[in-house]
């Protein structure tokens, strides 16, 4: 993949450190909310949403004091010290390399993959979703993703430049492979990782999207 | 809070890593253990636990808790108590009591079959103060993590992009790493590792309440309590919540989580969010809107 203007710096999966900065910012920052707490937006007749918006969070202003957070030290249990820290992978794999750390298990290479960003866009991204027109060299990439539910193997075709599929070639999971199949027709649709992080779910759960990840930094 | 926590930043076109992206990240990750210093209700010496052991008097409280516990307590209000922040001793009760960076239990000793509920806290916004009527337990699990990734996304607004997950709460802005909107999935309620629907969007949060994360080690219930009932929540497996911030997608996913899916989906949609929830027998229902952000799987 061609290197291009948007990339991503870092990613950091880790514990994080008690720091006297980190206190004294969080009081910085949100003693502006005082001013906001008058009216609740609720009790007027708003929406919580705006509530929220308005009053709580719309106004923390974070006083740059470079105080360590956290990718070292004092990690808590379950998740591993620092273990992407400095990690530029492409956006995808974010949340691949972040699964692997936190489940404190080693990912095959998924954080070493090259950094990867195809054209960037203005900061206003664009509201609707448009496949990304990625070129890949031609093969066949294979990869393994890891999560707590065990490795999964997947294995993307590019035909054409083109990702032609992306489907899981051994199943190590305790769950069956073919929930993914989704997933791999999202892959192929949309030309890219299926996805950058999941709610409802520990990044570590992301087998699959960590295995097409580092598969595409391949290509 | 028990989670690993992922902090991505997106540079822009001449941005390099020396303009402030690694500091900035490092600014985010401190704001986890800023908000569960102050609000986690498991660690004895934690602003949260000193507070509730004063009964009856106000106490000054700093700005992390007071906005978390005022927060909850509108929810609490505006949800009829579906949503009650003062669970904490019944969930205590029933085993979700592990610190888990010791593994140690440290018991409140109050007592989990109080009357007590949210309308016993009061809050006094001038003085930023916390009242308790009665002893209670505060539970700050459904709004504290909300609020971390909220501040910690803050730190990236210098960039592109910028991205938060913790525990699968998410919140993001601007633009991912491939130039487009960010691509999150929400968990499959029960198919793991699978994804029961994909959003994409640039700004705002996705949090998810389901019934499969945590159980308890005494009855192998949800740790979603019902506190109106005292019980588990029953019908709903997932509810979804997308809203322009992490410590309200998280409140209102678990506060919805505890009605009937119907009442769910017209609650949240007059709160002007989208949500999708999955029944426990997988029925899927949607607020008007979530198709719009939906990609088609």
């Amino acid at each position: 993949m061609a290197l291009s203007g948007a990339v991503v710096v870092a990613v950091y999966t880790a514990g994080y450190s008690r720091t006297e900065a980190a206190a004294q910012r969080a009081d910085a920052a949100l003693a502006a909310l005082k001013a906001a707490a008058g009216t609740s937006p609720l009790q007027a007749g708003g929406s919580v949403s705006s509530a929220l918006t308005s009053a709580t969070i719309a106004s923390t202003p974070p006083a740059a004091t470079g105080a360590s957070g956290a990718s070292g030290s004092g990690a808590p249990a379950g998740a591993s010290s620092g273990a992407a820290a400095n990690t530029p992978p492409a956006s995808g794999s974010s949340a691949g390399s972040g699964a692997a750390a936190a489940a404190g298990s080693s990912a095959p290479a998924s954080s070493s993959t090259p950094a990867a960003a195809p054209p960037a866009q203005s900061s206003s991204a664009p509201a609707a979703a448009k496949p990304v027109a990625a070129k890949y060299k031609n093969g066949s990439y294979t990869a393994t993703g890891w999560g707590p539910h065990g490795p999964m193997q997947v294995t993307v075709v590019v035909k054409k430049g083109r990702i032609a599929s992306a489907n899981v070639t051994q199943c190590g999971t305790t769950y069956p492979c073919n929930y993914m199949q989704p997933l791999a027709q999202l892959v192929v649709s949309q030309q890219s990782a299926p996805v950058d992080y999941v709610s409802g779910a520990t990044a570590s759960s992301m087998a699959y999207q960590q295995a097409v990840t580092t598969a595409l930094s391949q290509a | 809070m028990d989670t690993a926590v992922t902090v991505e930043a997106v540079l822009g076109d001449g941005q390099g890593a020396e303009d402030g992206g690694t500091e900035a990240i490092e600014r985010a990750f401190g704001w986890f253990e800023e908000v569960e210093s102050r609000c986690s209700r498991f660690d004895p010496d934690s602003e949260l636990r000193r507070t509730v052991s004063r009964v009856g008097e106000p106490v000054p409280v700093s700005p992390v808790l007071f906005e978390a516990v005022r927060f909850a307590l509108e929810v609490a209000r505006d949800s009829g108590g579906a949503f009650d922040p003062t669970v904490g001793a019944r969930l205590e009760a029933r085993g979700f009591d592990r610190d888990y960076r010791t593994g140690r239990a440290h018991p409140s000793g109050i007592d989990p079959e109080t009357a007590a509920s949210w309308s016993d806290v009061l809050v006094d916004a001038p003085r930023r103060t916390i009242t308790l009527r009665r002893p209670v337990l505060l539970d700050l699990g459904a709004v504290a993590k909300g609020l971390a990734v909220d501040l910690a996304l803050r730190e990236l607004s210098g960039f592109s992009g910028g991205a938060v997950e913790a525990g699968g709460d998410v919140a993001v802005r601007g633009i991912n790493g491939e130039g487009g909107p960010w691509r999150l999935g929400i968990r499959h309620p029960r198919r793991p590792g699978a994804v029961a629907a994909v959003l994409h969007f640039s700004d705002g949060a996705v949090c998810t309440s389901g019934d499969y994360e945590r159980r308890s080690p005494k009855d192998g219930g949800s740790h979603l309590l019902d506190p109106r009932t005292g019980r588990p929540a029953a019908v709903i497996a997932s509810c979804s919540v997308v809203a322009p911030n992490a410590m309200l997608a998280d409140a209102l996913s678990t506060a919805a989580g505890l009605f009937e899916p119907e009442l769910a989906v017209q609650w949240l949609e007059r709160r002007g969010v989208e949500a999708v929830l999955f029944t426990q027998t997988l029925q899927r229902y949607s607020t008007k809107g979530f198709a719009r952000l939906e990609q088609c799987l």
